[in-house]
């Protein structure tokens, strides 16, 4: 009996050590996953307070750095004064943007990017784009310029595309305006050079096609 | 073994009562007609006669069905002797049918009486009056007396050798042989202080539960191999005491520890999933972990579980095997033995022999009494 007492009396002990650590913390649990912008299709979810895992296998034990990882893009745009800056997009978080100089200056994306390259200003696209991509179209005089969210500058609009959509099994090309008019010129999509009215998205059949095309946008069904 | 010859003591005093209606009838009877009358076999001289002076206070139990009346009959003559102190009956005890007489006094010692009568009855052939067996025990389970009579025969008067009491258990088989001659009072006197300090020092019990005294109290294994005076052994327990203590705590605390974390991160890898990320059904880069991480993966936990588990059986395998006593549980009867033997011989004690005593019941139920003693 006295054995009996003693041997439940350690494991309760050794059970109690054990388990105190999971009775004060609690059970992990994850919470919903968020949409990233530095990469189309990236999503982030938080896991207890350690535990910060992304769907592309990245993990990271840090919360700022996963915060970093999932809307700020890590390679600096370089700005003509010889400065760099990085670009924030928490569009798919709570609509904003943001840019950090190479100095720790905070400014709002547009104008900063616009300031940095001494164009005339720029805006956000994401029509073109899926899930949280997106790019700058910038004025450059009479030019336009595109700038990738992760510094690469393009003239081609469609290159600019091709770095903010996903790719998939189970993508369909589908319109994001209602009539060929309102581009420039019916020509320049292949969804509305037949019929210049509604577009014909579903002619594009493969991705490289659709992301060319003005008048469309590769997504998920 | 004193229960032993008890039982052989009660078992062949009925057996060789002869001439007895006991025989005619070995069961129990159911209860004997109304009508017998015990007053006159139990007459106070005759029920009182192996009492002495001392005024010890009894029990009388009627013991099967049918004996409740001479029990009560027996207990009347007692009383009236004045040769008893209280006499009792045996309601305390509750039923005692089923019982033999060791379990019967077992219940009966825990009460203030010195002396347990067990009356037993048996009905005789058609026509013949009913028989009875009266055995008496000391508080201590030896046996004191033994009574058999017939309903309506009166036991002897004291100063007719009609039953034979038993003697002390120094006197034995050797009684047999020519009688020595009678002790002086002061080496009677000797002899009882001798055998009270034998019999609070002999030792008895079993290697697990080990008594000292009669009829003994139970004592520690340190105790025991003191009480042999091998303060080596002693020493011994303690030591191996001390080592079982440390493997129990060791092991207890590091393999309890071992198995319960073990089980715990096993059990929370194995909902690791359940809990885990989850990127949703479109999830467009398929590339992310389902699973919660712990600090001990599942392999690692199964470890430990393993390990905690083993040092558990490992420590009760340990405790098992490695007993406090250094000494081995069949040694240990020849230790008691040893030890009573030479206590004896140095109380100046005759050694105690195995034997047997074949006595005379005269009266009423006249025959022979066997007593052993093993």
């Amino acid at each position: 009996m006295g054995r009996l007492k003693l041997f439940s009396l350690l494991f309760g002990v050794g059970l109690v050590s054990a388990l105190a650590p999971m009775l004060v913390g609690g059970c992990t649990q994850c919470d919903e996953f968020l949409e990233c912008t530095t990469k189309p299709g990236l999503r982030y979810v938080e896991c207890g307070s350690k535990q910060h895992e992304f769907n592309d296998g990245a993990s990271l034990d840090d919360e700022d750095s996963a915060w970093d990882y999932c809307f700020c893009n890590s390679k600096r745009l370089q700005c003509e004064n010889g400065a760099s800056l990085r670009m924030c997009n928490y569009m798919t978080y709570d609509g904003s943007t943001a840019a950090v100089f190479s100095d720790g200056t905070l400014a709002e994306l547009t104008s900063a990017v616009a300031g940095c390259l001494e164009y005339d200003g720029c805006a956000v696209e994401t029509a073109r784009c899926n899930y949280g991509g997106w790019y700058l179209n910038c004025a450059h005089g009479d030019e336009r310029v595109y700038v990738s969210g992760s510094g690469q500058i393009f003239k081609d609009e469609k290159n600019a595309v091709d770095t903010c959509v996903a790719r998939g099994s189970g993508f369909t090309c589908e319109p994001i305006i209602d009539d060929c008019e309102d581009l420039d010129s019916c020509a320049i999509s292949k969804a509305c050079s037949e019929f210049c009215s509604s577009p014909a998205c579903f002619n594009n059949k493969k991705a490289a096609d659709c992301i060319a095309d003005p008048a469309c946008r590769w997504t998920p069904k | 073994m004193t229960a032993l010859r008890t039982l052989l003591a009660a078992a062949l005093s009925t057996a060789l009562t002869l001439p007895t209606p006991a025989l005619a009838a070995p069961a129990p009877a159911p209860a004997p007609a109304a009508s017998v009358d015990w007053s006159s076999t139990f007459t106070p001289g005759g029920a009182s006669a192996h009492l002495g002076d001392k005024k010890p206070n009894i029990i009388v139990i009627a013991a099967n069905p049918g004996s409740q009346a001479a029990a009560a009959t027996f207990r009347a003559a007692l009383t009236a002797s004045k040769k008893a102190g209280v006499v009792l009956d045996g309601q305390a005890l509750g039923a005692v049918d089923s019982l033999d007489d060791r379990a019967i006094i077992e219940r009966a010692k825990v009460l203030p009486v010195q002396q347990i009568v067990i009356v037993r009855v048996f009905e005789g052939s058609p026509g013949d009056p009913p028989s009875f067996i009266a055995m008496g025990y000391g508080a201590d389970g030896n046996v004191a007396v033994a009574l058999s009579g017939t309903a309506g025969v009166p036991l002897p008067e004291p100063e007719l050798p009609t039953e034979v009491s038993v003697p002390e258990p120094a006197v034995d088989a050797a009684s047999d042989a020519p009688k020595a001659p009678e002790e002086s009072e002061e080496a009677k006197q000797a002899r009882d202080v001798a055998e009270n300090e034998y019999a609070a020092k002999r030792l008895g019990g079993t290697w697990g539960a080990l008594r000292q005294g009669t009829p003994g109290t139970p004592i520690t294994p340190t105790q025991f191999y003191a009480a042999l005076g091998r303060d080596d052994l002693a020493r011994q327990v303690d030591k191996r005491k001390k080592t079982r203590l440390g493997v129990a705590l060791g092991g207890g605390i590091a393999g309890g520890g071992l198995l319960a974390v073990g089980l715990t991160f096993l059990i929370l890898n194995s909902t690791a999933t359940k809990y885990g990320p989850d990127f949703g059904p479109d999830d467009p880069l398929r590339g992310g972990t389902d699973r919660v991480r712990y600090p001990l993966s599942m392999p690692l936990s199964g470890a430990l579980l393993g390990v905690g588990a083993a040092l558990l059986i490992g420590m009760g395998v340990f405790l098992g095997v490695y007993k406090a006593h250094p000494v081995g549980r069949r040694e240990t009867p020849g230790l008691i033995d040893g030890h009573n033997r030479e206590l004896r011989k140095k109380l100046g004690l005759p050694p105690e022999q195995a034997s047997v005593r074949l006595a005379p019941s005269l009266g009423a139920s006249n025959g022979l009494v066997l007593f052993g003693r093993f």
